[in-house]
């Protein structure tokens, strides 16, 4: 032992009294020698460091957008749709409806008389 | 593994040579040769599986040692909370526990009675230094504090361990006188 000047007869005394009995020893190391690495593989530091970079490189990204996307201004609403009307009718009158519920009932004009104008009926 | 040069004889021999040492300081640290085996078998175990993944550490007696040092304590921790069930038990039946009684009738007891009166840190140093056989450094490394310090530790130690086994052998001398 290094530099040790005092009698070590206590650390003699010491081992004695704690000796493991040789057959001990033997089971110890037998059953310490037949484990099998069954603990799952620790990632690497190094894969685990560039995991973590690409998380947060993720995370910064998906921050960005969602700023982005909270301050940008709202697009135009698409324009109104323009209503459909539904013709209907037979022989010189048809009825013209629209998606509102509201009605036309056109006829043929007539003919010519003095004003010569048409009459529409809302129905 | 790691290092090609390195083989599973050397691991053998490691281990063969750790392995009484890792059990006298466990059996020093808890008193019971069943849980000294118990620590001293996850130890090199651990040092096994180290080895065969990544090759052999620096101080292989070091890492072994280090995870004895974890375990005992922790496994002292587990019975400071059991121990009082274990009394209550034992004074059920009126007797002691085998184990205790093949302790009490054993030079181990008296070596175990002495070094429970030293301070828990230069119990440490002497056990990990007499028994465990690191070098000053290691021990140092281990306990978290410098080689000088260990020394002065250990040499405390030793005067009190030896003054207190001294003390015993008189006093059986003068009970059988």
């Amino acid at each position: 032992m290094d530099d040790e000047l005092e009698p070590l007869d206590v650390d003699a005394r010491l081992r004695a009294a704690l000796a493991a009995d040789d057959d001990a020893a033997r089971r110890v190391v037998a059953q310490a020698l037949a484990v099998r690495d069954e603990r799952p593989q620790r990632p690497r530091p190094m894969a685990a460091v560039a995991g973590a970079v690409a998380a947060l490189l993720l995370a910064a990204g998906g921050g960005v957008w969602l700023s982005r996307s909270r301050s940008a201004p709202m697009p135009p609403a698409p324009p109104a749709r323009a209503l459909s009307l539904a013709i209907s009718g037979q022989g010189p009158m048809v009825v013209v409806e629209r998606e509102d519920g509201r009605r036309w009932i056109v006829g043929a004009p007539p003919p010519p008389r003095g004003g010569g104008y048409v009459i529409v009926f809302p129905k | 593994m790691a290092a090609g040069f390195i083989t599973d004889v050397d691991l053998d021999a490691v281990a063969a040579v750790l392995a009484p040492r890792l059990i006298s300081y466990a059996l020093a640290r808890t008193g019971s040769r069943a849980t000294a085996e118990d620590i001293a078998q996850e130890a090199l175990a651990a040092l096994v599986r180290r080895w065969r993944r990544d090759g052999p550490p620096a101080s292989p007696d070091a890492f072994a040692f280090a995870i004895a040092k974890r375990r005992a304590s922790r496994s002292n921790a587990r019975r400071l909370v059991i121990a009082p069930l274990d009394v209550l038990r034992h004074a059920a039946h009126g007797e002691r526990s085998p184990e205790q009684a093949a302790v009490d009738r054993s030079e181990l007891a008296g070596v175990l009675s002495a070094m429970r009166a030293l301070r828990r840190r230069d119990r440490e140093a002497l056990l990990l230094r007499a028994v465990g056989e690191l070098a000053f450094d290691r021990i140092a490394s281990l306990m978290h504090t410098t080689p000088a310090a260990v020394k002065m530790r250990i040499s405390r130690a030793r005067r009190r361990l030896a003054a207190a086994l001294s003390e015993q052998n008189d006093g059986r001398r003068t009970r059988t006188a």
